[in-house]
Formats: structure tokens, sequence, C-alpha cells
């Protein structure tokens, strides 16, 4: 009779797993591959160098931001119909002589 | 008995299962969960969009050049499994979520509204879809939402 009650638990565990869970996207600490990003020191061109071109840009320029993966690298380039996809959204504030004066990473997922 | 084997056969091989699958998304599409707390500080009429984007990140999609910005969430609830002997077909029901953050010509952030509808089989995620799909009070003019909502945060 053990082995009913283990399939009961088992199917039992698989539908409160499927219940689901929420999540909140969050700020975190830049990884060690981007400790060279630092604000009021970093600028536009060494961030386009190192990073290239950005997924998206704001405000004629003056906010870029990159998708990441969890460790700082860039992932294969998306589709432009397909959303946003990876866990990592680095977004980078330049003031008018091109430094760095903002930056957030974002754990999107 | 012998003579209803093949129907019970018949039976066995054929059916339908739908089950629910929520936990098994992991399709990545999930930033609209935005916390209360963001949610408080990036109040319209004082947060600007650098504010919106350095709290939650690039949008999934953006349109207006920027003047609305749209964070998605892909929900999916219950898939379904036909199976016929050896072959089927499946699919899913669920809900995409979307969080509109609305801008005005100089980035001060002015709204924000949750708008969300229904999907059976595959959501349609191509942006002229998601574009129609977020404009303001526009939610009820989309063809075959089924269940499609607009409200704004907090109501």
């Amino acid at each position: 009779m053990r082995r009913p009650r283990r399939a009961s638990a088992l199917v039992l565990a698989l539908l409160a797993g499927s219940c689901g869970s929420t999540y909140e996207m969050r700020r975190v600490a830049l990884p060690a591959r981007l400790e060279w990003l630092r604000e009021g020191v970093t600028t536009r061109d060494l961030a386009f160098t190192l990073l290239g071109e950005p997924d998206a840009s704001f405000e004629g320029g003056r906010i870029a931001t990159w998708e990441l993966e969890a460790d700082g690298s860039r992932g294969p380039a998306r589709e432009a119909s397909e959303p946003q996809w990876a866990p990592r959204s680095l977004v980078v504030v330049f003031d008018a002589g091109g430094s760095a004066v903002r930056v957030s990473l974002v754990q999107t997922w | 008995m012998v003579r209803n084997a093949p129907i019970l056969a018949a039976l066995l091989l054929c059916g339908c299962i739908v089950f629910p699958d929520r936990a098994l998304d992991s399709s990545g599409h999930k930033r609209g969960y935005i916390s209360e707390q963001d949610r408080a500080q990036l109040a319209p009429g004082r947060a600007t969009r650098e504010d919106v984007l350095c709290t939650v990140g690039a949008p999934d999609y953006g349109f207006d050049d920027g003047r609305r910005l749209v964070y998605w969430i892909h929900e999916r609830r219950w898939s379904w499994i036909f199976y016929i002997v050896l072959d089927g077909a499946g699919g899913e029901f669920g809900v995409d979520h979307y969080h509109v953050f609305d801008f005005d010509a100089q980035g001060l952030l002015v709204g924000r509204r949750d708008c969300s509808e229904s999907y059976e089989g595959e959501s349609n995620r191509s942006p002229a879809h998601v574009e129609r799909a977020t404009r303001p009070a526009a939610a009820h003019a989309l063809p075959n939402l089924g269940g499609a909502t607009s409200r704004a945060p907090g109501s």
C-alpha cells in the first residue's frame, strides 16, 4: 500500500508546484565582468566598444540598454519582432559630455 | 469482453488531457512583475523615463518613440494534449499581462496602466498586436480577446 501513497504524494507535489510562483524584477550588483563600468568615469565610447551596440536607446541615445546574460556577457541577438528574453537588463544614462552618470543592472528573471 | 477489446483499446489510445501548467513556463517573459515598492516609487508626475528604465530595466516593447513602454508577463495557466494512437496535438490557455508606462514629450511619466488578455492556443506576441492591445482605452476593440481588461494600477 505504500506505492499508491507515494504516487499520490508525487501527484500532489506536482500539482502544488504547477500552481506557479510570482517573480519580481530587482536591481542587482554588477558582475565582475562589468566592473569597468562606473558612474562618472566610463565614457560612451568605452561602453560601446566593450559592450557593442546597445539593444535599445532612448531620448536620442542619452539612455542605452543592453540585454545580458547573468555573468554580464552579451547573448545572441534576438529577433526584432520578439520581446526581450535576457536574464539581465543593463541601463546606462549618459550626460551631454558622454560620461555614464547612472548605471543600473536589473535581474529580469 | 473480447468483442469489446478493440473499443477499449481505441479508448486507451485516444484521448485529451488538460492539466495546470503554470510552473512549467520557462519562457522568461516576466518583466511585468514589478514590485509594489517599485510601483510606489514610479509615480506619475514625478518619475521620468530614466527612472523607469533604471528601476525595471528595458521594456519588452516600446512604442510612439519611447512614449509608451510595455512590460509583459506571459502567464500560461493550462495546457492540453490531444492524442490519437501515436500522433497528437497540444496547446495551452493563458493570459498575457502588460504593464504600460506612458510618458509625455519631456520624458515625464504621466500614467501607468495594466492591460491583460486571455489567449487560447498560442500567445500573439507580435509588436503590432501588442501595440494595439496597449493603446489607451483600446483593449475593448481588440479582436479575439475573450477576456481582455484594462485597468489603472491599484484599482
